[in-house]
């Protein structure tokens, strides 16, 4: 097996597509997949950058799409375009688009669509938070607008939040990797990795998602491998859970600095009530700076500057895994109606409200590769990007962390924390962020490094 | 060659969007390399005030044992960060860049201007 990733950030795409491909060409390889990575500098024109990449390599499968940076042989890059080669014989390599539409509507078929076999790692890149164009955006929050407002002057009231909640799944503006991964949980054997790609910073059609030298914006690529031994490392910054849900409490509650215990009233991934408070005022209360009108929403999707970082977190409990998940809050979503990337229907209605738990914990978001014992195989690690915001330059640790953990044949990204479906016998831990049967993921602190 | 590499390692950190400049100083404040990717008038002006401050800033980080000092202005930062026993890279953002990010590059851009010189 050997793997190399080229790197380039000059300012023209079509450069910044040779140089790499001119530096790949150097090596020599003999690859079976390509990875293609690029931040947002390259905005409207990856097409061109994969075009490029597609000339030289385009025989073999490609997955990839826009992250906020990535760390390979020592480097931390923030701005650029990543390729990387895998020449691996051994492995067997399908790369398949699905358009969200279909995606979100198919049920058992998929898995025949997909053509899964037993020893497969299924590995989806997919947008968590996708708004197409400004008639997405607008549409989704005059719909917010309509269904906050219906409620308080009509009774039936239920009907209208479920509707606006089925109305950003159908879009896909939210796509809860719990709701995304059931959709595996029939299998028995294949594990699923969910690469949530997402931006510090939100904004129109925004990631984008590559897939076999196509930019496919807001769709789904999935990549099959077939290979003895593939797996992923799933981990979390948490300890592990109980099969006790107060027990379970009281270790989240020894984590995230709890500001106070509360009840939420939520309809599929709509929190409608905190303490009979919207969950704006209940941030208000703590901290109004970050208060955000709607107008001012809109502008900002438009310049890609809502920032995702959230200052409090929820954590929530689901009633059947006894496990949770966080989930960031603020104030700058002006309604009622706050949506979620988490589908809450079965949670208890009993959550903790708190601080983001990070404080003294830089090592614990990348803890899966302490757990990688094949240092031979490549390996790509998803690492949640609020660690950028919240630890900024220490995070130059990570740099000699990954060399000595891993040595090479590493490629680590920074997007959203990643959520996986793991079978019952590839659990390696109790993770307390079961939020699904089977199902791992959270807001904040999930981390995952898949070897090929 | 040190000069090629020095060159190419300033050349990645000035494309990122947001730097405006990226300078490597000898510690009397005498310019090494520089690279000004925008508007070269706004910049010039600064770099005179930035040369009599490198003096300043060598000393204040080796007084209080830091890792970098920074300079906010109306619409620019100045970062000087002790790059080797001899040289200190100044790198300059514009008020909306994303500092956090172009911070690690810059760390990494004097990480190895370290290796380079010596």
């Amino acid at each position: 097996m050997r793997s190399c990733t080229f790197f380039s950030n000059e300012n023209e795409p079509i450069k910044a597509a040779s140089n790499v491909v001119n530096k790949a060409k150097k090596k020599e390889m003999k690859p079976d997949l390509a990875l293609i990575y690029s931040t947002k500098r390259y905005s409207g024109n990856y097409q061109d950058i994969l075009k490029i990449i597609e000339k030289e390599f385009g025989n073999i499968p490609q997955t990839g799409g826009t992250i906020d940076g990535a760390l390979f042989r020592g480097e931390l890059r923030t701005d650029g375009v990543f390729l990387t080669l895998i020449e691996d014989k051994k492995a067997r390599f399908r790369v398949k688009s699905f358009k969200y539409s279909k995606f979100n509507e198919s049920g058992k078929d998929l898995i025949k669509e997909l053509d899964i076999k037993e020893k497969d790692l299924a590995v989806i890149h997919s947008p968590i938070i996708y708004f197409r164009n400004r008639r997405d955006l607008f549409k989704t929050l005059a719909k917010a607008k309509y269904y906050d407002i219906r409620p308080k002057i009509t009774k039936n009231n239920k009907d209208l939040i479920k509707g606006f909640s089925d109305h950003l799944y159908k879009k896909g503006n939210v796509r809860p990797p719990n709701k995304v991964l059931e959709k595996f949980s029939n299998q028995e054997s294949t594990p699923v990795v969910n690469i949530n790609l997402g931006h510090s910073n939100l904004g129109l059609d925004s990631p984008n998602v590559f897939s076999n030298y196509r930019n496919i914006k807001g769709d789904l690529s999935i990549l099959l491998i077939e290979k003895n031994g593939s797996k992923p490392i799933y981990d979390d910054i948490y300890p592990s859970k109980t099969d006790d849900l107060k027990k379970n409490k009281e270790i989240v509650k020894k984590e995230i600095e709890p500001i106070k215990e509360i009840e939420i009233e939520c309809i599929q991934n709509i929190i409608t009530k905190i303490n009979n408070q919207t969950v704006k005022d209940v941030v208000n209360e703590i901290d109004s700076s970050s208060k955000i009108e709607d107008q001012e929403l809109k502008e900002d999707f438009e310049k890609g500057k809502v920032s995702s970082e959230t200052p409090y977190i929820l954590f929530l409990f689901n009633e059947e895994t006894y496990g949770g998940t966080q989930i960031g809050i603020k104030n700058s979503f002006p309604f009622s109606l706050y949506p979620t990337y988490i589908d809450l229907s079965n949670f208890s209605k009993e959550a903790i409200l708190g601080y983001e738990p990070s404080r003294g914990k830089l090592l614990k978001y990348i803890s899966s590769i302490n757990k990688v014992k094949d240092k031979n195989r490549f390996k790509l690690t998803s690492i949640d990007l609020s660690t950028v915001a919240t630890f900024g330059e220490k995070l130059m640790k990570y740099r000699k962390h990954f060399e000595e953990k891993l040595e090479e044949n590493y490629l680590a990204i920074f997007t959203y924390p990643p959520a996986a479906y793991l079978p019952e016998n590839q659990q390696n831990q109790d993770y307390l962020t079961e939020v699904d049967r089977e199902i791992f993921f959270s807001g904040g602190g999930t981390n995952l490094t898949f070897k090929i | 060659m040190k000069v090629d590499k020095l060159n190419k390692e300033l050349r990645e950190l000035s494309n990122i969007p947001g730097v405006k400049a990226c300078i490597l100083y000898r510690l009397d404040g005498e310019i090494i390399q520089v690279r000004i990717p925008g508007d070269k008038n706004e910049i010039i002006k600064l770099m005179k005030w930035m040369k009599n401050q490198v003096k300043y800033v060598i000393n204040e980080i080796k007084k209080k044992n830091l890792d970098s000092v920074d300079f906010s202005f109306d619409e620019l930062q100045v970062v000087f960060y002790p790059s080797s026993q001899s040289t200190v890279l100044a790198v300059v953002t514009e008020e909306e860049a994303h500092r956090d990010l172009i911070k690690m590059e810059a760390i990494g851009t004097r990480d190895k201007v370290n290796k380079i010189i010596t």
